[in-house]
């Protein structure tokens, strides 16, 4: 806690790596909601077990 | 003012990098590859987009069920026996698909199909009275298909009102699913749908056939990796082949190769594969005549007309269908008492049908004591698969 106490202080200090680092965290986010809605099974069909017959 | 700044500048990094994608996705093929066709894939069969690029030139669209994830690792599966000939067949089916799902599929993917034939392979067991299980109907439904299906225009309005009304009725389990169909139906078919109604079902088709397309990216992808890796049988039995001759499997070789290793792994009293049959055994006591009141077992029941409707679908399309008619287990199913005339009126009935249809009919009726046909209790084995395709083969060569 206490190193990322710091690491947020030091970051203070440079503006620009703080932006750079709000971009990367927001892209991510959204990245990632994209990638989610691609590849999820979205179907809202009731779960069916296969079994043989 | 900065986070905002921030926002907006991954905003548009993010935009770029889906607009990137999209652009990927919609150049992207896969390379010639028939392991993809014959893969026994559950996935595939509900990818439009991956039946309508693949679909060979040199084939037909096969319908069937669980069967082709059977047998996928022998000599005898589709996929390994017309891998290196001159017909490579597009299996569609897992367990559960049944007539009325292959009836959309084909409507929706028809245009695809060159050579105008398509077969089915029907299992005895989809004739339950009950038909397809509405909880595996929707879990099996495509929406891309349905809506593909339904607006096609060289379908009737009656053939669309069945697949309509029984689509409807067995998504009542699944009411958001049932509300876009309706919804597909008005905008796509009746063209009825007022101007927001076309707008929401136009973005959420787009929304899925962008998300169908990197699905069918990632699956052809997984699937391409089988082309380039050593198969682990043996070459495929195949006739020598010359330039007015082209590549046919070797039938003699193939059922002779059959026998022998039938001789050797399925010596039980089913002549199922002996692991299947171990893992049967135990539960054999409580089995035994089981079904010996099952004297209308597999006549009565919805799948019927489905059939009839996938048949419709053909007529309408101008596709000329082969019904392939697989018997039960008759070792099995004597073991459950299951009447043999319930099994003789079953087979009557699926042939009358298709007879009706002026369908081609490959009937294994009379195969039910045939060893080694049958892999487990139900699913397709050495021989069985073998004289499935060897049909199949038949029927993509004449004329």
């Amino acid at each position: 806690m206490k190193a990322f106490m710091n690491f947020t202080k030091k970051l203070e200090a440079h503006p620009r790596l703080q932006f750079a680092l709000q971009v990367l965290g927001f892209y991510v986010l959204m990245m990632a909601l994209f990638l989610y809605f691609m590849t999820a099974n979205l179907s809202s069909a009731p779960e069916f077990v296969y079994t043989q017959f | 003012m900065k986070r905002m700044k921030a926002f907006l500048t991954a905003l548009v990094l993010f935009v770029a990098t889906v607009l990137g994608c999209h652009f990927y996705i919609h150049h992207y093929r896969a390379k010639d590859c028939v392991s993809i066709p014959t893969a026994p894939s559950e996935e595939k069969g509900k990818l439009r987009t991956v039946l309508t690029e693949q679909m060979p030139e040199d084939g037909y669209p096969v319908f069937g069920s669980s069967e082709f994830q059977h047998g996928a690792d022998t000599a005898y599966h589709p996929a390994h026996v017309f891998e290196q000939t001159d017909f490579h067949p597009m299996l569609i089916g897992a367990g559960y698909y049944q007539s009325l799902s292959h009836a959309v599929t084909l409507a929706s993917i028809e245009e695809s199909v060159k050579v105008r034939k398509a077969a089915l392979i029907l299992s005895p067991q989809w004739f339950r009275k009950t038909g397809v299980v509405d909880q595996a109907y929707a879990s099996r439904f495509s929406e891309t298909h349905y809506a593909a299906a339904i607006g096609n225009e060289a379908l009737s309005d009656e053939t669309k009102q069945y697949i309509s009304d029984r689509t409807r009725k067995l998504l009542e389990v699944d009411e958001k699913t049932r509300a876009r169909v309706l919804r597909y139906d008005e905008v796509y078919w009746k063209h009825e749908g007022d101007s927001f109604t076309e707008f929401r079902t136009d973005a959420w088709s787009s929304f899925l056939h962008e998300k169908e397309l990197f699905e069918t990216m990632l699956l052809e992808k997984s699937l391409e990796r089988n082309c380039n890796s050593e198969n682990a049988l043996a070459a495929p039995l195949i006739r020598e082949t010359s330039e007015a001759a082209p590549a046919a499997p070797d039938w003699d070789a193939l059922y002779e190769l059959a026998e022998q290793e039938g001789r050797e792994q399925n010596q039980n009293p089913f002549f199922i594969d002996d692991t299947a049959y171990d893992r049967i055994e135990p539960h054999l006591p409580e089995k035994k005549g089981i079904s010996s009141d099952a004297d209308r077992g597999y006549q009565t029941g919805p799948e019927f007309d489905d059939l009839r409707c996938f048949l419709t679908v053909c007529q309408e399309l101008g596709i000329e269908p082969m019904i392939l008619v697989v018997p039960v287990n008759g070792y099995y199913y004597d073991h459950t008492g299951f009447p043999k005339e319930a099994r003789a009126a079953y087979y009557a009935k699926v042939k009358g049908i298709a007879k009706e249809y002026g369908a081609r009919i490959a009937d294994f009726s009379d195969q039910e004591y045939t060893k080694y046909f049958f892999e487990d209790r139900v699913h397709l084995g050495k021989k069985g698969w073998l004289m499935v395709n060897e049909s199949l083969y038949e029927f993509y060569k004449e004329a």
